[in-house]
């Protein structure tokens, strides 16, 4: 596991052999910030400085200001037309008039979020583990799912249109339409739904193009992490008599644990920032995630109040931080027990 | 608590790629004849051809649609191609320059972008991951927590306040008074690349942070506190150990980022607006899908103009890419 131990903290200041020194080292709090020579000084206020200055300003502030604008009704031309509204924006997102795309987009968040852990990432282990082992061939199947995850989620969502979803030449119509034609990404029907809100087909068309992607990425990463496992230790287990199920359980997967983590923070990240693939497609009825409420709301045409966009804005926001901050509690904290 | 070993990374960067690697526990049995080591090797290799036939198939069938031209591609499925239908039409129409879909320029707005919005949060990334690491200070955790929890943040969030920055600087007007505060000039960035490399470098530094820290903080601390006792001081350590170490890692957040920003869609749509002499490879794409489809015909080519730099990237520097992701992630 990666450990955040700085070189010396408050909690290890005793413990450790050498305070004295690692005080000098650290120039922190116990040895006092005349250990910072001035140059140290200079260097460490930039270092610090310079990032989070971009990083507030960019990323902190505007959000803190949208946050603040969900409470409003804006045109978003001239401040004189702001007027402060309360919760009004939230009444008409969650119970009000346009509580039909929030659920629904939030669902379809859910839906994404739910697939590409399931889905993508189970195939992409299983891809990694097939890969592993050493078959011939094995470097040109590597390319070919290497190539989706080089691609642009916008041009694969024109590839999926072009060449498997096309209503008459695609491959998926020729295959599965029974001769005829197939609107797959213009289909709103709900495969499944409850209380008029569930999974629409063309949604799961789109999965599908997604998870064409996903996986590579994820087949990478694990095929990363299988190859660092000691043969030797195999070796010993199958002498051992383990059948290729318990070598895998027992032996590969334990190992894989760290690999987990930044699986998990990139999947996250794809779900929660996926915008494009939707949006070149014309973000089809039923498929719209919350990120395309945002944007649409602030600029898209017809944009006429700034604070509704704020609000799905916000929502977008908590749902992210919630996550984020949930995992940075568990893995950190576990760290500093380990310390 | 782990001592990690520097490099201790998966396995060799080589072997991860599996061309090298480590004969596995298949090549025991599959030179060996049994007919159970065949059939067993035959259950592996099924599912696999199967799927990786169906992975080939998209981008097979856009490439085969790239050299077809608009009445091919109208009449008939990608797969019914004949050699006489193949042409380079499309791909000159959309590299000329006088067309209204040139990909030409895009390219050039495109490593504008990408390039600059990876440089730029390495250089400050790194330097910052190494103070949250290995400097203590005060309000550090604060402070690091306060950047790590926005590693998923989408840009709708922060979305309309950081255009109207980009429109006319900040100003605040002190209540009570006249008097008005410029806090951030107009720069009018609107519709610039300097706007969309911008936002990319503030929406890429929780990511770039985190990846680097989780490598740096893996370090073995003894170099460093041997390199204080001999007078180093932090930017020293930096320049001379830290960076050197960590020349995996930064490759594969270099890598990563430069594929995030040169395929964002989303940032480069938002921030150009309607400014066409700035618009990345992306947005021209996704335009010839519009005109009710006029230019349909011309989008799989322009797809693969899109995509070759990427492709040429990733490929000539993967083993650094799948290196350093994990490493600091993946320690035996």
């Amino acid at each position: 596991m990666t450990t955040a131990s700085p070189l010396i903290t408050d909690d290890d200041a005793d413990i450790s052999s050498s305070a004295d020194e690692a005080g000098r080292v650290s120039g922190g709090k116990k040895g006092g910030r005349s250990q910072f020579t001035g140059r140290d000084r200079t260097v460490f206020i930039a270092m610090v400085a310079i990032p989070s200055i971009i990083h507030i300003a960019i990323v902190w502030i505007p959000t803190f200001l949208s946050i603040l604008l969900s409470f409003t009704k804006w045109n978003g031309i001239r401040f004189s037309s702001l007027e402060i509204t309360g919760v009004e924006n939230y009444d008409q997102t969650l119970l009000g008039a346009f509580k039909g795309d929030t659920y629904q987009a939030i669902l379809n968040n859910f839906w994404l979020l739910l697939f590409l852990f399931f889905g993508p990432t189970l195939l992409g282990m299983l891809l990694a583990y097939l890969l592993d082992k050493n078959l011939k061939g094995t470097r040109i199947y590597q390319s070919l799912f290497y190539t989706p995850v080089v691609l642009s989620l916008a041009v694969v969502g024109f590839i999926w249109q072009n060449v498997m979803y096309d209503q008459q030449y695609g491959l998926a119509t020729v295959a599965f339409g029974g001769g005829g034609t197939v609107d797959w990404l213009g289909n709103q029907e709900f495969l499944f739904s409850f209380g008029g809100y569930g999974l629409s087909k063309n949604f799961i068309a789109i999965l599908f193009a997604m998870a064409w992607r996903h996986t590579g990425y994820i087949m990478v990463l694990y095929l990363a992490g299988m190859k660092s496992v000691d043969a030797a230790l195999r070796e010993s287990a199958s002498l051992d008599g383990c059948n290729e199920w318990q070598t895998f359980r027992h032996v590969l997967f334990p190992t894989l644990k760290p690999i987990n983590v930044i699986v998990v923070v990139i999947t996250v990240i794809e779900a929660l920032r996926a915008y494009d693939i939707i949006a070149v497609l014309n973000e089809p009825r039923n498929t719209e995630l919350l990120s395309h409420l945002t944007t649409n709301a602030l600029v898209g045409e017809g944009a006429d109040n700034i604070g509704r966009g704020s609000a799905y804005a916000t929502m977008l926001f908590l749902l992210c931080i919630g996550f984020v901050l949930w995992y940075v509690t568990n893995h950190y904290r576990k760290q500093e027990n380990t310390v | 608590m782990a001592t990690p070993v520097i490099n201790e990374v998966p396995g060799d960067a080589d072997a991860a790629l599996g061309n090298d690697g480590p004969p596995n526990d298949m090549r025991k049995g599959g030179t060996g004849s049994t007919t159970g080591a065949r059939l067993h090797g035959l259950l592996t290799r099924v599912p696999l051809w199967f799927i990786v036939l169906i992975w080939a198939i998209p981008s097979l069938g856009l490439f085969i649609n790239s050299f077809r031209d608009r009445q091919a591609q109208n009449q008939s499925g990608w797969w019914r191609v004949v050699p006489s239908d193949l042409t380079i039409s499309n791909y000159d129409t959309v590299l000329s320059a006088s067309s209204t879909a040139s990909m030409t320029d895009s390219v050039l707005n495109s490593l504008g972008i990408a390039i600059p919005a990876t440089i730029i949060p390495i250089a400050v990334a790194a330097f910052a991951a190494y103070g949250f690491a290995w400097i203590d200070f005060k309000g550090r955790n604060w402070l690091f927590i306060a950047t790590i929890s926005l590693l998923a943040i989408p840009l709708q969030v922060a979305l309309l306040p950081l255009l109207k920055l980009y429109v006319g600087g900040a100003h605040v007007t002190v209540p009570f008074t006249e008097r008005t505060l410029t806090l951030i000039p107009d720069w009018d960035l609107q519709g610039s690349l300097t706007a969309v490399w911008l936002t990319h470098t503030g929406f890429a530094m929780p990511f770039a942070i985190f990846l680097l820290h989780n490598y740096i903080s893996g370090l073995p601390r003894d170099i460093f506190e041997s390199a204080r006792i001999d007078g180093a001081d932090h930017f020293t350590i930096f320049t001379k150990l830290v960076l050197p170490l960590s020349v995996p890692v930064l490759a594969a957040f270099a890598i990563f980022q430069f594929l995030w920003a040169w395929n964002d869609y989303l940032i480069a749509l938002t921030m150009i607006g309607s400014n066409a002499d700035n618009f990345p490879t992306t947005i021209r794409v996704a335009n010839l899908s519009g005109d009710f489809g006029r230019n349909a015909f011309l989008l799989p080519s322009a797809a693969f103009i899109q995509a070759f730099i990427p492709l040429i990237v990733f490929f000539s520097l993967q083993r650094f890419f799948v290196k350093g992701l994990l490493a600091g992630s993946v320690k035996g």
